[in-house]
C-alpha cells in the first residue's frame, strides 16, 4: 500500500483538533519532536488502498520561527517534508485564518486548503465561493465540518489528488521589496551546503530579521553574509520601517484584494451579539472566575478524597458519615479494589515471597498509578469543557489583573490551576505563555504549587495527627505553598524586570462561547489520560517496583522481609541526621528519611513507604511508632509539600527550559524554603502548640 | 488626524491602526491581524483591566501595557 504523510496546520481555535480526532477516531499516537516536549499527534488512516499518515501539528498564528510551536511546525513542513499539507482556515474568520495558508503555500506548493466550521458559515451570514478561492490560491479548497463531519470524502480526494501532483510554492509579489529579494535569493542560489529550503522563501524570512535563517545563513555562507548584512540594511532605508511589519501588511492586502475580494460575501447579521456586560466586567469576571475554580478543585477533591467534605462532617460530629463517604470516594474504592485482590492472592498462594511481590510490589505498583487516575479523567474532563466552550480563556482575562499584582499575567491561570492537579501538565501547558521570560519564571514556580498527590499525603498526615490542628493542616499547608508561590513569582519578576524590560500582559483570542461539545471533552480527555498513563504510568509503575525490590534486598544482597535490613534502610540511616531542624531525629528517623526519598519520585509514595517499613497497617500507628510529635508533624507536612519537585516534574521542567541548570535552580529553591518554612513551622508549633 | 494610544479610546469606538511600536508583543499582532492599516472595534475598556478589541469576526484581548503602544486614528466614537 502507498504511505501517503499528511501534515495538518492550523492557527488556534480554527477547529484542527476537532478535525483530526474525527479523522484519528481516537487512534492517535503522541510522539515528541525531537529535542523538545512539542507533541505532534499521529493517525494513520486508509483510504482507497493508500495509507495517510496524519500529522496534527501545533496551533499557530504563523511561521514567523517566534515560538517553539512554529518553529517545530516549521522544520516539519521543511526537513520532514510531508507529501501534502492540509491547511485549516476557519470560514468564520477567513481572512486572518488564511495569513497561515499563505505562509505555508510560500514553503510548499503541495497544501490542501479545508475550511472549516462550515455547518455555522451560513447561519452566521457567511457566504464563500470555493470554486473562485481555488483558483486564486492554486489549491484545492475544501468545505468541511468536524462536527457534522461533512467534508471529510472530498478532503480525502483532494489529498490524493496533490500527492501526485508536482506543485510550486505560491509567489506573492511584495512590491519595492522585490529587488532585494532577488539579490539575496541569488546570492544563497549560488551558496553550497545550504538545507535545500526554498531559496525564496529563505530570502524574504532573512530580510525580515527571522533569527533561525539568520543562523542558517551566517554558518553557511560565512563569505557573503557581509554582502547580505549590506543588502538587508539598505533594504531598511528604502522600505522606511520593519521588514516583518511590510511583510505582513503585504500578505493582509493580498488576501483582501486578491484572494477574499468577490469570493466571500458577507451578509449584514450582526448587533445581535450584545454580549452581556457582566461576562466583560473585570472584577466580576475576576471574582466569578476565583469562585469558579475554587468550586470546581474542591469538587474534584471531595469526588477523589472526600476532603474537605468528610474533614467537616468529623467536626460536626458525624464521623461515620464521613467515613462511609470516604469509602465510597475514588481513592476508597480503588483501595478496596485491591484489598480484595490481594486477599483472593493470599487465599491462593499462601504467605509466600512469590505473593507478597504480587501483591505489594505488582499491584501496589498498579494501585499507585490508579489512584491517580480517576483524578487525572476529572480533571482533564473539566478541563476539556473549559476549553472547548471558550471558558478558559476567560478566565485568563479575569484573573489577569489579580495575577498582575504577583508579577505573572492572565495566561498563567491555565499553568497555575493545572498544577493543582499534577505539576507536570501545569509545566507543560506554560506554552501558551507568550512572553518568554514569564513562561521560565513559571516553570520554575509551579512546583511550589501543591498538587493532588501531596494533598493525598498531607491528608494522611492530618489523620495521624487529628485533633484541631489535624484539620487545619491541609488548608494551612496550601496557604503556605500559594504564600510562597506569589511571593517568589513577585520577587522573580521584579529581579527580572531589573535585569531586561520584562512585562507581564495579556493578548489572546476570545473564542466564542458555547455549550462544549461532549465528543470533543471526551477526546480531549482520553487523549491527555492516556498520555499520563504512557509517561507518568511507567514512572510510577516501575519506580514502585523498583522500590519494593530495594526494601526487600539486604545489604548483603540477599532476599529479606525484614525492611530494617534492607539497602534502602542502611542508605536512609546516612541521611537521616538532614531531618533534625524538623524535630525528627533518633532510631526510627530513617524511615521518614526513607519516605521522602521514595517521595522524591511521586511524592503519593510517601506514605505508602511510611506504612510498609513501620509494618504499620493505619497512619496513626505508623505516626506513633514513628514517635512523632505534633509540631514534628506539621514541620513535616510543610516539609513534604515544598521540598522538592517529583522527579515526572523535574523532567518536564528540563524538556521545556532545555537548560538543566534550570531545574537545578527549582531543586535548591525548593529544598531551602522547604527547610526554612519547616524548621521555622517547628519552632512555632513548640511554642504555642 | 490625531493619533492616540488604544488604551485610551472609548467604550464602542472604531479605530484603525496607525503604528505600533515596541517589539516583542509586535509580531503576535501581527498574526492575531492588528496591524497598521488594521479596523478595530474597541468592544470593552473600563479604563483598567484588559481591553477587549474586534476585529474582523474575532475579539482578542489585550492587556492594557500593549494597547498603550498602539497608536489609533479614532474614526467613528
Ligand atoms: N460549528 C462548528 N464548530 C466547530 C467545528 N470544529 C470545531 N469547532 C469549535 O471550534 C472551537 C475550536 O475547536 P478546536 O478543535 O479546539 O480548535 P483548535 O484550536 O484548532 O484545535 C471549539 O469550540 C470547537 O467546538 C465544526 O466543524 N463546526
Amino acid at each position: 500500500m502507498k504511505k501517503i504523510t499528511v501534515a495538518l496546520v492550523g492557527q488556534p481555535n480554527v477547529g484542527k483538533s476537532t478535525l483530526f480526532n474525527i479523522i484519528a477516531r481516537g487512534n492517535a499516537i503522541v510522539s515528541n519532536w525531537p529535542g523538545t516536549t512539542v507533541e505532534i499527534n499521529k493517525s494513520t488512516v486508509v483510504h482507497n488502498e493508500y495509507e495517510l499518515e496524519f500529522f496534527d501539528l501545533p496551533g499557530i498564528y504563523g511561521l514567523t520561527g517566534v515560538t517553539l510551536e512554529e518553529r517545530v511546525a516549521r522544520s516539519f513542513l521543511l526537513e520532514a517534508r510531508p507529501d501534502v499539507a492540509v491547511v485549516l482556515v476557519d470560514s468564520l474568520n477567513l481572512e486572518r485564518t488564511l495569513i497561515l495558508a499563505l505562509e505555508v503555500l510560500e514553503i510548499t506548493g503541495k497544501v490542501v486548503i479545508a475550511v472549516t466550521k462550515t455547518d455555522v458559515a451560513h447561519s452566521k451570514g457567511v457566504h464563500i465561493n470555493y470554486e473562485l478561492l481555488e483558483k486564486r490560491l492554486g489549491a484545492p479548497v475544501v468545505p468541511v465540518s468536524a462536527i457534522k463531519k461533512i467534508g471529510l470524502d472530498r478532503l480525502f480526494e483532494a489529498i490524493l489528488r496533490i500527492s501526485n501532483e508536482d506543485r510550486r510554492p505560491l509567489t506573492i509579489s511584495y512590491g519595492e521589496l522585490e529587488p532585494f529579494i532577488s539579490s539575496v535569493e541569488q546570492i544563497i542560489r549560488e551558496a553550497r551546503n545550504l538545507p535545500s529550503y526554498p531559496a525564496r522563501w529563505l530570502a524574504i524570512k532573512y530580510l525580515e530579521g527571522d533569527p533561525e535563517v539568520e543562523e542558517i545563513l551566517s554558518k553557511s555562507l560565512a563569505d557573503r553574509y557581509k554582502e547580505l548584512e549590506e543588502i538587508r540594511g539598505e533594504c531598511k532605508r528604502r522600505i522606511g520601517e520593519d521588514i516583518a511589519v511590510f511583510v505582513s501588511k503585504k500578505k493582509i492586502s493580498y488576501i483582501q484584494e486578491s484572494i477574499v475580494k468577490g469570493a466571500v460575501v458577507r451578509a449584514v447579521v450582526e448587533e445581535k451579539r450584545k454580549t452581556s456586560s457582566v461576562l466583560y466586567n473585570p472584577v466580576a469576571v475576576a471574582t466569578l472566575s476565583v469562585l469558579f475554580i475554587f468550586a470546581l478543585f474542591i469538587g474534584v477533591f471531595i469526588v477523589n478524597t472526600g476532603y474537605p467534605l468528610t474533614a467537616i462532617l468529623v467536626r460536626a460530629g458525624q464521623s461515620e458519615l464521613a467515613s462511609k463517604i470516604e469509602e465510597y470516594t475514588l481513592s476508597g474504592l480503588v483501595e478496596k479494589l485491591f484489598d480484595y485482590i490481594s486477599s483472593i492472592v493470599y487465599g491462593r498462594l499462601g504467605e509466600t515471597t512469590l505473593a507478597l511481590f504480587i501483591t505489594e510490589g505488582l499491584l501496589g505498583g498498579v494501585a499507585a498509578v490508579l489512584v491517580f487516575l480517576p483524578l487525572i479523567v476529572i480533571v482533564m474532563a473539566v478541563l476539556g469543557a473549559l476549553e472547548d466552550s471558550g471558558i478558559l480563556p476567560r478566565l485568563a482575562i479575569g484573573t489577569h489583573a489579580i495575577l498582575q499584582k504577583i508579577g505573572l499575567s492572565g495566561h498563567a491561570i491555565l499553568p497555575v490551576t493545572l498544577s493543582l492537579g499534577c505539576n507536570v501538565p501545569g509545566v507543560l501547558s506554560t506554552r501558551a505563555v507568550p512572553s518568554a521570560g514569564e513562561r521560565l519564571r513559571l516553570i520554575m514556580l509551579t512546583p511550589f504549587i501543591p498538587c493532588q498527590a501531596r494533598l493525598v499525603v498531607l491528608l494522611a498526615l492530618a489523620t495521624g495527627i487529628g485533633g484541631i490542628a489535624g484539620s487545619v493542616l491541609v488548608p494551612f499547608v496550601y496557604l503556605v505553598s500559594f504564600a510562597v508561590f506569589a511571593t517568589l513569582s513577585y520577587a522573580s519578576y521584579k529581579l527580572a524586570s531589573k535585569k531586561r524590560r520584562e512585562e507581564v500582559e495579556l493578548l489572546l483570542e476570545i473564542p466564542p462561547l458555547h455549550r462544549p461539545y461532549a465528543r470533543v471533552v471526551w477526546w480531549f480527555t482520553w487523549h491527555n489520560v492516556k498520555h499520563f498513563l504512557a509517561k507518568a504510568g511507567t514512572i510510577i509503575f516501575a519506580v514502585s517496583i523498583i522500590s519494593w525490590g530495594l526494601q526487600h534486598v539486604s545489604t548483603n544482597l540477599s532476599f529479606t522481609s525484614d525492611i530494617n535490613n534492607s539497602i534502602i534502610a542502611s542508605g536512609s540511616q546516612k541521611l537521616s541526621f538532614l531531618l533534625k531542624p524538623l524535630g525528627i531525629s533518633g532510631e526510627s528517623s530513617w524511615i521518614t528519611a526513607y519516605a521522602l526519598i521514595t517521595g522524591f519520585l511521586a511524592k503519593e509514595l510517601v506514605i505508602s513507604a511510611l506504612m510498609t517499613a513501620t509494618g504499620a497497617s493505619s497512619i496513626q500507628e505508623a505516626v506513633s511508632s514513628l514517635g512523632l510529635t505534633v509540631p514534628s508533624l506539621i514541620a513535616l507536612a510543610l516539609f513534604i509539600a515544598l521540598y522538592v519537585p517529583c522527579l515526572p516534574t523535574l523532567a518536564a521542567i528540563y524538556m521545556e527550559s532545555r537548560k538543566a541548570r534550570y531545574a537545578i535552580i527549582t531543586i535548591v529553591l525548593m529544598i531551602a524554603t522547604a527547610y526554612v518554612l519547616g524548621a521555622l513551622a517547628y519552632l512555632l508549633a513548640n511554642i504555642f502548640l | 488626524m490625531e493619533a492616540v494610544s488604544l488604551d485610551s479610546v472609548r467604550e464602542g469606538a472604531r479605530v484603525t491602526v496607525l503604528q505600533i511600536n515596541g517589539d516583542g508583543w509586535v509580531r503576535r499582532l501581527y498574526q492575531m491581524g492588528v496591524l497598521p492599516g488594521s479596523k478595530l472595534e474597541v468592544v470593552f475598556n473600563r479604563g483598567f483591566g484588559p481591553l477587549i478589541v474586534r476585529v474582523g469576526d474575532t475579539e482578542i484581548s489585550i492587556g492594557r501595557g500593549i494597547a498603550r503602544k498602539i497608536l489609533v486614528r479614532v474614526d467613528e466614537s
